[in-house]
């Protein structure tokens, strides 16, 4: 791979990061044109949630929140498109996209914004250098809760009598 | 398993990016390592799963199916899967599915997993949403087979449970232990989907040492028979479930 399409060292923590994070997040798409800017990262759950991640230098936190939930509402009409162009990421599409702001410090502006706007939809995390190759990712709430199981397969909780083509 | 966007443009590109990739579903059979009868039974289904039009990816994680002959002209691929544990399973049988996906064909991932492994936590819903037990008609294997659904359930909240039953006389025998199953069924199974039973067990073991399909070495055999019965339900229900 050219030097130039190589992920940067701090991306590469930054996946790693997002991983050992509850639930656990893995990247799918990396440095995407979104609208107008780059995306740093697009990444989804254990169950398919996507879920947007931007990291924020200090002081710029406020502007890339607002630039996330632009990426958001970018994003999300795609994510059916992606699925079926690419059914083995496995993406959720129909529960829309989250955002995650990753920055060493939040202005309380932010924090505000983020609170009002709902943690399900926007969630803010704490990035903690970890020496010169790895970082942390400290959530400033919990993860919401898991949502209400979903259908798997079509009518999965009638079960059925006994079957068989078979006869005595 | 982090993926550049430039991994999945090609799909963008593809020229029939507009079409739904086909249905691909995971059957994971739920048993011991050390169970025989689990092994030849996924090793038969598979080839007669692939007889019904199906792309077969089996995953394989336990070492001794390694040396399970395969047919390689019927649709049926093995994909060893050097892991231990659920997750690393799960992400085995995802990327089996996205291999089936990508040939454009209709396509099953079956594979086995070792109860043991059934633990909370681990992300595996395209795993165990359709699961299979194995069950014989005693009260003592019942229980068994009930309590393993529950873990199923518990890991994999919503998912189908469905039961063979085997070590049976006949179809009589079988409808009774099946009615006796669904009746100590409790949360969190909601339920359990019946698959039919085999009949002469023995004779799958035969087929696989023989390295030929039951259906296939005694086509006439009521061990053949049942199989067949088998991957009708199995394969209606892949088929109902693909819409």
């Amino acid at each position: 791979m050219p030097a130039e399409g190589r992920p940067s060292r701090e991306r590469l923590a930054l996946r790693a990061a997002l991983l050992r994070l509850t639930p656990p997040l893995e990247s799918v798409a990396e440095d995407v044109l979104g609208v107008v800017s780059r995306i740093d990262l697009v990444a989804r759950d254990p169950d398919g949630a996507v879920t947007l991640v931007l990291t924020a230098g200090a002081g710029a936190d406020l502007a890339r929140l607002a630039e996330g939930l632009a990426q958001c509402a970018w994003l999300a009409p795609r994510l059916s498109d992606w699925q079926q162009l690419a059914p083995h990421l496995g993406l959720a599409s129909e529960r829309g996209v989250r955002l995650l702001l990753a920055s060493t410090r939040f202005d309380d502006r932010t924090r505000a914004a983020a609170d009002s706007i709902g943690h399900e939809r926007v969630s803010l995390a704490e990035l903690l250098p970890r020496g010169d190759l790895d970082l942390e990712l400290r959530p400033l709430w919990e993860a919401p809760g898991p949502p209400a199981p979903r259908p798997l397969l079509p009518s999965r909780r009638s079960g059925t009598g006994f079957r068989t083509g078979l006869h005595d | 398993m982090a993926r550049e966007l430039a991994d999945v443009l090609h799909y963008f590109l593809d020229e029939d990016a507009g079409a739904r990739g086909p249905a691909t579903r995971c059957l994971a059979l739920v048993a011991e390592p050390d169970e025989l009868l689990g092994v030849a039974l996924l090793w038969n289904l598979a080839h007669e799963l692939a007889r019904c039009g199906l792309s077969i990816a089996w995953v394989t994680a336990l070492s001794d199916e390694e040396l399970l002959p395969v047919d390689a002209t019927g649709g049926l691929t093995r994909l060893l899967a050097p892991v231990q544990g659920l997750a690393g399973l799960a992400r085995a049988v995802r990327e089996a599915g996205g291999k089936l996906r990508a040939t454009r064909a209709p396509g099953l991932v079956l594979t086995r997993v070792p109860p043991a492994w059934l633990e909370p936590g681990a992300a595996a819903t395209e795993l165990l949403a359709w699961s299979l037990l194995l069950c014989g008609p005693d009260a003592e294997q019942g229980a068994e087979a009930l309590a393993r659904g529950q873990r199923v359930a518990r890991v994999c909240p919503g998912a189908r449970v469905g039961v063979t039953l085997h070590g049976v006389r006949g179809v009589r025998e079988a409808e009774t232990a099946f009615g006796a199953l669904a009746r100590g069924v409790a949360c969190p199974l909601e339920g359990l989907w019946s698959y039919g039973l085999l009949l002469d067990d023995h004779l799958l073991y035969d087929a696989l040492l023989a390295r030929r399909p039951a259906s296939q070495q005694r086509p006439e055999s009521r061990a053949a028979q049942a199989l067949r019965d088998v991957a009708r339900l199995l394969h209606e229900d892949w088929q109902r479930d693909a819409g």
